[in-house]
């Protein structure tokens, strides 16, 4: 029970932030109507990111903000009941449509990543588990992928927090650069979710991006992400017996038990949610319950991103490492693009 | 013996299943009813 009221103050400090968010988009809407003028129309979810990082940095290294932090904490768990709700949008055919061409290019994607981020290191002289580390963390999903190959390699904690570091600040920069780009090149909604949720690495930076493009890029990015999530437990597996080979890292035993251990549980929970929706297991109204109750989850979501995000903290890691995160991820990111947009003429998506 | 700990994930999983069984169940009475955004 006192570990529950732990969590209290800092989910009540997300309800907040979110709510603040969707009630500056309200307001400046309402302003521009009532004053007969035409204002940008800026998503409540970068109003929820903003509020975050400006309590979290300015406040963040105050005695009295650790009360807010665990609650902080949990929305990585509004962000994965967010996807799993999500699931209810989407029925199984566009599931494996979208998620296979996701699931071609992330190995496209770990390709590039892989050769591209080890190449860069040496260049920049970084460590090769810290390269190995970002190479993970910029071709799957951030900061998980991140995690789960530390303790697989026996990377040092230092290597991943530097990883983490990048893969969070490229996030941040994605966010306000990404729906930029996409309006630029007019791209539509589904090239610009896959790219969203195939380019920009942490998940819920990813959704995050996608939401700020539109409502139905937002759907995309999420679908595409978790696709790339659900691809985890091989990238990890295929590094842990690499490094075991090398001498570095512990043998694995047994390898399906492994895997199973490092597959992301709520895939599974989003796939059941959207076969539900296939077979019309909910009506109308209980469709549109779900959905909403998906947005409210990510609103949590967003205002954690802000409030996790600490640039103090990013700054500490030494200017090397952000500069090869940095210019990986922009080829990255562009060649994904490419693809994507050739993907888009020759299939349609 | 210490109790294993349950991951994010399936907390998300566990979480998710009580809304949407609220939710039908809820809607058992009010068929119309949408939880608003």
């Amino acid at each position: 029970m006192k570990k529950l009221l732990g969590f209290l103050p800092g989910i009540v400090l997300l309800a907040i932030v979110g709510y603040g968010g969707k009630l500056i988009e309200h307001s400046i809407t309402v302003y521009g109507k009532a004053h007969h003028l035409t204002l940008p129309n800026i998503e409540y979810v970068l109003w929820a990111i903003l509020l975050g990082l400006l309590i979290s940095n300015v406040f963040g290294e105050g005695r009295f903000f650790r009360i807010f932090e665990p609650g902080i904490a949990t929305y990585e768990t509004f962000l994965k009941i967010g996807i799993i709700l999500l699931g209810s949008r989407f029925i199984l055919a566009d599931v494996l449509k979208l998620g296979g061409v996701s699931l071609v290019m992330v190995a496209i994607e770990l390709g590039m990543a892989i050769l591209l981020m080890t190449w860069l290191g040496k260049k920049f002289g970084l460590p090769p588990k810290l390269v190995s580390l970002l190479a993970v963390g910029s071709s799957v999903c951030g900061v998980s992928a991140i995690i789960a190959t530390e303790g697989a390699i026996d990377a040092d904690e230092k290597d991943s927090s530097t990883a983490i570091a990048v893969i969070l600040s490229t996030g941040a920069l994605a966010l306000f650069t990404f729906p930029w780009i996409g309006h630029l090149l007019h791209l539509g909604n589904a090239v610009f979710g896959l790219w969203a949720g195939l380019g920009v690495d942490n998940t819920a930076e990813a959704v995050a991006t996608g939401a700020l493009y539109s409502d139905a890029a937002g759907k995309i990015a999420v679908l595409a992400k978790t696709a790339r999530n659900a691809t985890i437990g091989f990238i990890v597996l295929g590094y842990a017996l690499y490094w075991a080979k090398k001498g570095l890292a512990k043998e694995i035993g047994n390898k399906a038990s492994f895997l199973w251990k490092k597959f992301p549980k709520f895939v599974l929970g989003f796939l059941a949610i959207s076969l539900l929706a296939s077979v019309q297991a909910f009506d109308h109204a209980q469709l549109m319950s779900l959905a909403n109750l998906s947005r409210w989850a990510f609103l949590f979501t967003f205002a954690g991103v802000g409030l996790k995000t600490n640039v103090r903290e990013m700054l500490k890691q030494g200017i090397q490492p952000f500069v090869v995160g940095l210019l990986g991820e922009g080829v990255i990111a562009a060649m994904t693009l490419g693809l994507l947009v050739v993907t888009n003429k020759i299939i349609g998506l | 013996m210490k109790k294993p700990k349950l991951s994010i994930d399936w907390w998300a999983v566990i979480i998710v299943s009580a809304i949407v069984a609220s939710i039908w169940a809820f809607s058992q009475i009010y068929p119309y009813f949408t939880f608003p955004w």
